[in-house]
C-alpha cells in the first residue's frame, strides 16, 4: 500500500506531468520554450480567460513554420491546469495549434520546468527523440506491409474500370508499371514488373496522394487487398505513407531488418 | 423644426435614417426606426496566415441563429501546424469582423473534402458534413455543441461512399423542450437502383450519442441512368415542410449529362413511413420535374473560369409561407458555358414559374429568403476573363438588385486543384439580414472589391501585394474565402462634423456625461476619441509585458440600467463586442479595441450609444465617469487590479 502511495505521490510531481516526454511529443505539433507573463488574460480577445495565459516565446523546439514570426513574442497558451502555473515560470511547453488568428493561442499537452541553460541539449534530446518516433512508424507500417521494393516506373495509363459511380471526386484510377531493383520484403525480384494503381485526379480530395510519372524511382509499399478500394485493381497507392523517396531506401533497409 | 435643431444640446446625435439630412425632418415627424443597407466584405484568412498560398475555395458558413456575433466558415483549408488528425474551421465571435483558424474538424489528412456547416436555431450545437480528408468518399456527420472551444467534433455518422453532404438544421418544441432536426442531403453512391439522392436525417440529434437517431433516405423515385447528378439540397421550413432538389440523370454521352431537375416535399419534418412524398409529378411519383431534358455537363477540370462543371443547385424556402420556395441551378446549353436558372413556386412546388434569373456562365448559386420575405441570390459569373460575385435580391420575384461584391481575374492565381473557387458557395440569413461566403482571387485591389473589403492578412492595397506575417516580403496571389454581410443598420452620424452651424459645443466636463433630450426615447451619442481628450485619461499600450490594445473598462455611476440602455458602435454604426456589467452605483461597459482601429491615447472611433425611455418627462442628466484600463476582461480586472 506504501508503495502505491508512493507511486502516487511520484506520479504527480513529476515535472512532465500527465506522461512521458516522449508521450508528450507524440501529441505535440509545437514545441517551445517559453517564459509565464500572466495568468488569467490572453492575446487574444477570448470569453473565458479561466484557463488562459500569456507565454513569451524564447526558444523554438519544433514548429518553426508556424512559430518563427512569433519568436521572442507573446502568445497565448491553454492550460491544462493554470492553478499550477506561475507568472516569471520558464517551461518548455508541449502544445498543438489551438486558434490562429490576430495573434496565436495553443492549448497546452504538457510541460517541462527549465531554465535559460542546456537549451541546445534540450533541443538535440527532442530532434533525437523525433527521429526515433519516425522511425517506429516507418518500421510498423513496413511491417503490415506485403511487399516492399525499390524500383522505376515504365509507363503509366490511365484504367478504364466499369461500374464506378460518377463524383467530382473522381480519382482517375491510373495503372503505372514498375520495374523491380531491389525487393526488401516479399516475392518480388530484381527485374521483374509489378502494377500499381494511383490517383491521378487532382481534385481536393487526391491532390496529397502521390502521383507517378515514367522514369520516376522510389520506394513502394505495396498492401494487398485494401478495402476500401475492392473495385479497383493491383497494389493501390492512395496515401503518401505507400511511397517514399528513393533517399529512404538506406533507412528502410536498415529498419527492415 | 428647424428650432429642433436649435435646441438640439447634445453636440452629437444618433439619427436614424434612410438617407441624408433630408430625411431628418421626415425622421421627426414620424418617429420610425429607419436603416440603410450596409455591405461588409472580409478577407476570412486570419492575420496570422499571412504567409499562405493555398487554394482555400468552396466555403460555407454557419451563423449563430441565437447569437449574431458567433460564426464559423470553412474551406478547403489545411491544418497550418501541418498536423494530419484535425482540419480547421474559420470562427468568427465578432459578426464576421475577424476571424481565426480552430482545428476541431476530426480528418486523416489535415483537411476535408466537401465540407457544409450549420447550427440549429435554438441551443447554438453546430452540426457538421464532411468528406472526411485522406479517406477516399467517406461521409462524417459531426456535431459540436460549442465549435469556438478547443475539443474535436463529435462523429455521429461515418458512411463510406458518399458525395456533398449538406446540412440543414431546425429546431422544434416537442414536449417542452428542444429538439434539433437536422437534414444532411448527399449523394450516396452506394445506394442500390441507381437511386442516389439522399437525406440523412435525425428528428434529435442534440445530445444522443452516436449515431443520434441519423438514418438515411432515398428522396429519388425514378429509374436513372446510373445515379443522380452530385448535389442534393434541402430546405427546411419551421412548419415541418421540408422540400429536396436533386438532378436525376437520365443520360450520358461523353461529358454531357442530361438530367431532371426534381424538387420533393415532406409536409410533416420527414417523419413518417415515406417521407418527402407530399407532392408527386410525372408518372404519379414522389417529385416534380421542374425542368426536364437539360444538360449539366461533367467536367473534372478547368472547363469555366478554371473551375470544373459539376452540378451547381440551390433552393430556399420563405420562412414565413412554406408554400413559397425558390431554387436555382446551373446547366449548359450551347457547347460551351453555363447557365444559371433561378425560379420559383407560390403553391409549394406544384406549379413553377419561367427563369426569374438567367445568369450567362452562372456558377455556384446559392439562395436564402429572410424574415422579411427578401429572396437573395449569391453566384458567380464569368465575364471577360473576370469571375464577378453578385449579390442579389428581390421582394416580388421579378424586380432584382443587382450588387457586385468581387470582380477578380480567373488566371490568377492558377489552379493547383479542382475545384478553383468550389462546387458551391454558401448564403443564410438571419432576421432581415444576409450573410454568405464565396471565395475568390485575393489580389488586395481595391477596384477588385466594389462595396469596399477588409484583410486580416498582411496586404497593401497601393503595391497590390500581400505581404508575409513579418511584413517583410511579398507573398504570391491565392484563392481565399471571402466573409460578406448585407445587413439592416442604424445610420449614424455626427451632426457637429455635416452641419456645424445646427449645433452647440457641449459643455465637455471632466469625468461627467452630461445629456440633455429632446424627446422620447433619448438617443444621444458619446464618442470616446473627444471623451478621452476631456473625459478620461486614455493612456494607451505603454510598457513591455503588457496587453496591447488592453481593455478598457468604463464606468457610469449613478445611472439607472432599467431606464438606460447602452451600445458601443463603430463610426459608420456597426456594433463592437463589448461586456456590460453592473456595479453597485451604476454600470461599466468594458471592450478591446480592434489591433487595426486602436490609436494610442484615443482608443479609435468608438462611439457610446444612450437609449433612455421612461424618462418620466426629465430632461437633462448627469452621470459621473471615468476609464480603467487593464490587462483583464472586467471579472478578473476586478481580481487582478488595473495597471
Amino acid at each position: 500500500m506504501k508503495s502505491q502511495i508512493k507511486t502516487c505521490l511520484l506520479f504527480f510531481m513529476l515535472p512532465v506531468f500527465c506522461c512521458g516526454q516522449r508521450d508528450l511529443l507524440k501529441s505535440a505539433d509545437l514545441v517551445f520554450q517559453g517564459e509565464v507573463l500572466k495568468l488569467y488574460t490572453s492575446t487574444i480577445d477570448w470569453d473565458d480567460p479561466g484557463d488562459l495565459g500569456i507565454v513569451k516565446v524564447t526558444n523554438i523546439i519544433e514548429g518553426d513554420e508556424l512559430l518563427r514570426n512569433y519568436l521572442q513574442k507573446n502568445i497565448t497558451v491553454k492550460f491544462r491546469n493554470i492553478k499550477e502555473v506561475k507568472p516569471g515560470q520558464k517551461a518548455i511547453f508541449y502544445t498543438n495549434l489551438w486558434l490562429s488568428g490576430n495573434g496565436l493561442a495553443v492549448t497546452e499537452i504538457g510541460r517541462k520546468d527549465t531554465d535559460d541553460g542546456g537549451m541546445d541539449k534540450q533541443r538535440e534530446e527532442i530532434k533525437a527523440m523525433r527521429m526515433q518516433m519516425q522511425d517506429d512508424s516507418l518500421r510498423e507500417n513496413l511491417r503490415i506491409t506485403d511487399h516492399v521494393v525499390t524500383g522505376r516506373v515504365l509507363s503509366v495509363k490511365k484504367l478504364a474500370l466499369q461500374n464506378l459511380k460518377e463524383s467530382e471526386h473522381d480519382p482517375v484510377w491510373t495503372e503505372a508499371e514498375v520495374e523491380v531493383d531491389e525487393s526488401f520484403k516479399g516475392d518480388f525480384k530484381k527485374g521483374s514488373r509489378v502494377k500499381v494503381t494511383f490517383a491521378a485526379s487532382n481534385d481536393i480530395m487526391w491532390v496529397r496522394s502521390p502521383k507517378f510519372k515514367t522514369g520516376q524511382s522510389g520506394v513502394w509499399l505495396l498492401k494487398k487487398n485494401q478495402e476500401e478500394f475492392q473495385q479497383v485493381p493491383n497494389f493501390i497507392i492512395a496515401d503518401s505513407s505507400r511511397f517514399l523517396d528513393v533517399r529512404k531506401r538506406e533507412s528502410v533497409r536498415r529498419l527492415i531488418q | 423644426m428647424k428650432n429642433l435643431f436649435k435646441l438640439q444640446g447634445a453636440w452629437s446625435i444618433i439619427f436614424l435614417c434612410a438617407s441624408f439630412i433630408a430625411e431628418i425632418t421626415f425622421l421627426f415627424a414620424q418617429p420610425t426606426i429607419l436603416t440603410r443597407t450596409r455591405y461588409r466584405v472580409i478577407n476570412m484568412m486570419p492575420n496570422a496566415q499571412s504567409n499562405e498560398t493555398s487554394q482555400d475555395s468552396e466555403p460555407n458558413i454557419a451563423v449563430d441563429p441565437e447569437n449574431v456575433n458567433n460564426m464559423v466558415g470553412s474551406a478547403f483549408t489545411f491544418n497550418p501546424t501541418g498536423a494530419t488528425a484535425t482540419a480547421p474551421v474559420y470562427i468568427s465571435t465578432n459578426k464576421g469582423a475577424t476571424w481565426v483558424l480552430n482545428n476541431i474538424v476530426p480528418s486523416g489528412n489535415g483537411g476535408t473534402g466537401d465540407i457544409s456547416l450549420k447550427f440549429a436555431p435554438r441551443g447554438h450545437t453546430l452540426y457538421t458534413g464532411t468528406l472526411r480528408g485522406g479517406s477516399s468518399l467517406t461521409m462524417n456527420i459531426l456535431r459540436s455543441a460549442n465549435p469556438f472551444g478547443a475539443a474535436t467534433m463529435t462523429q455521429l455518422v461515418s458512411r463510406a461512399n458518399e458525395d456533398q453532404p449538406y446540412i440543414t438544421a431546425l429546431t422544434t418544441l416537442v414536449s417542452g423542450s428542444d429538439r434539433d432536426r437536422v437534414y444532411v442531403s448527399n449523394n450516396n453512391l452506394g445506394a442500390a437502383s441507381g437511386r442516389t439522392a439522399t437525406v440523412d436525417l435525425s428528428a434529435n440529434a442534440r445530445t444522443a450519442a452516436a449515431p443520434a437517431g441519423f438514418a438515411n433516405n432515398v428522396i429519388e423515385a425514378r429509374t436513372t441512368n446510373g445515379q443522380d447528378r452530385p448535389s442534393v439540397r434541402c430546405a427546411a421550413n419551421a412548419n415541418g415542410v421540408i422540400y429536396g432538389l436533386f438532378a436525376r440523370t437520365t443520360a450520358s454521352s461523353g461529358s454531357n449529362r442530361t438530367c431532371d431537375v426534381t424538387v420533393v416535399r415532406d409536409d410533416n419534418f420527414a417523419t413518417g413511413a415515406s417521407p418527402f412524398t407530399n407532392l408527386t409529378g410525372a408518372g404519379s411519383l414522389a417529385g416534380v420535374l421542374v425542368a426536364t431534358g437539360v444538360n449539366m455537363p461533367f467536367i473534372n477540370a478547368p472547363a469555366l473560369g478554371q473551375n470544373r462543371l459539376g452540378s451547381h443547385m440551390s433552393i430556399a424556402v420563405d420562412p414565413n409561407n412554406s408554400a413559397i420556395v425558390y431554387i436555382a441551378w446551373t446547366d449548359r446549353t450551347g457547347a460551351t458555358g453555363t447557365n444559371l436558372h433561378v425560379r420559383r413556386s407560390t403553391n409549394s412546388g406544384v406549379n413553377w414559374s419561367a427563369d426569374l434569373l438567367t445568369i450567362a456562365n452562372g456558377l455556384n448559386p446559392a439562395l436564402s429568403i429572410n424574415s422579411t420575405g427578401t429572396a437573395a441570390c449569391l453566384y458567380q459569373q464569368l465575364v471577360t476573363g473576370r469571375w464577378e460575385t453578385h449579390f442579389r435580391s428581390t421582394t416580388n420575384g421579378t424586380t432584382w438588385s443587382d450588387v457586385i461584391l468581387s470582380n477578380t481575374p480567373d488566371n490568377n492565381p492558377a489552379p493547383t486543384f479542382q475545384p478553383y473557387l468550389g462546387d458551391y458557395c454558401d448564403l443564410m440569413s438571419v432576421g432581415r439580414n444576409f450573410y454568405g461566403v464565396f471565395s475568390a482571387s485575393n489580389i488586395p485591389i481595391t477596384a477588385n472589391f466594389p462595396q469596399g473589403v477588409t484583410y486580416q492578412r498582411n496586404a497593401n492595397f497601393t503595391t497590390n501585394q500581400l505581404r508575409n506575417l513579418a511584413n517583410n516580403g511579398n507573398v504570391n496571389a491565392s484563392i481565399d474565402p471571402f466573409f460578406f454581410a448585407v445587413e439592416q443598420v442604424p445610420f449614424v452620424f455626427d451632426i457637429c462634423t455635416l452641419q456645424p452651424w445646427k449645433c452647440r459645443v457641449i459643455e465637455m466636463d471632466p469625468r461627467i456625461i452630461k445629456i440633455k433630450c429632446l424627446t422620447e426615447p433619448c438617443i444621444v451619442v458619446d464618442p470616446i476619441p473627444r471623451n478621452c481628450l476631456v473625459k478620461y485619461n486614455c493612456p494607451g499600450c505603454g510598457g513591455n509585458n503588457v496587453l496591447c490594445p488592453p481593455y478598457y473598462h468604463i464606468f457610469i455611476d449613478e445611472i439607472d440600467p432599467r431606464q438606460w440602455q447602452f451600445d458601443l458602435v463603430h463610426k459608420d454604426g456597426g456594433t463592437v463586442p463589448y461586456q456590460l456589467n453592473k456595479t453597485q452605483s451604476g454600470i461599466v461597459l468594458s471592450f478591446r479595441p480592434d489591433k487595426e482601429k486602436f490609436r494610442e491615447k484615443e482608443i479609435g472611433d468608438y462611439y457610446i450609444l444612450f437609449r433612455g425611455d421612461k424618462l418620466n418627462g426629465k430632461k437633462e442628466f448627469q452621470f459621473k465617469t471615468r476609464l480603467e484600463v487593464s490587462d483583464y476582461r472586467y471579472k478578473e480586472h476586478l481580481e487582478f487590479g488595473r495597471r
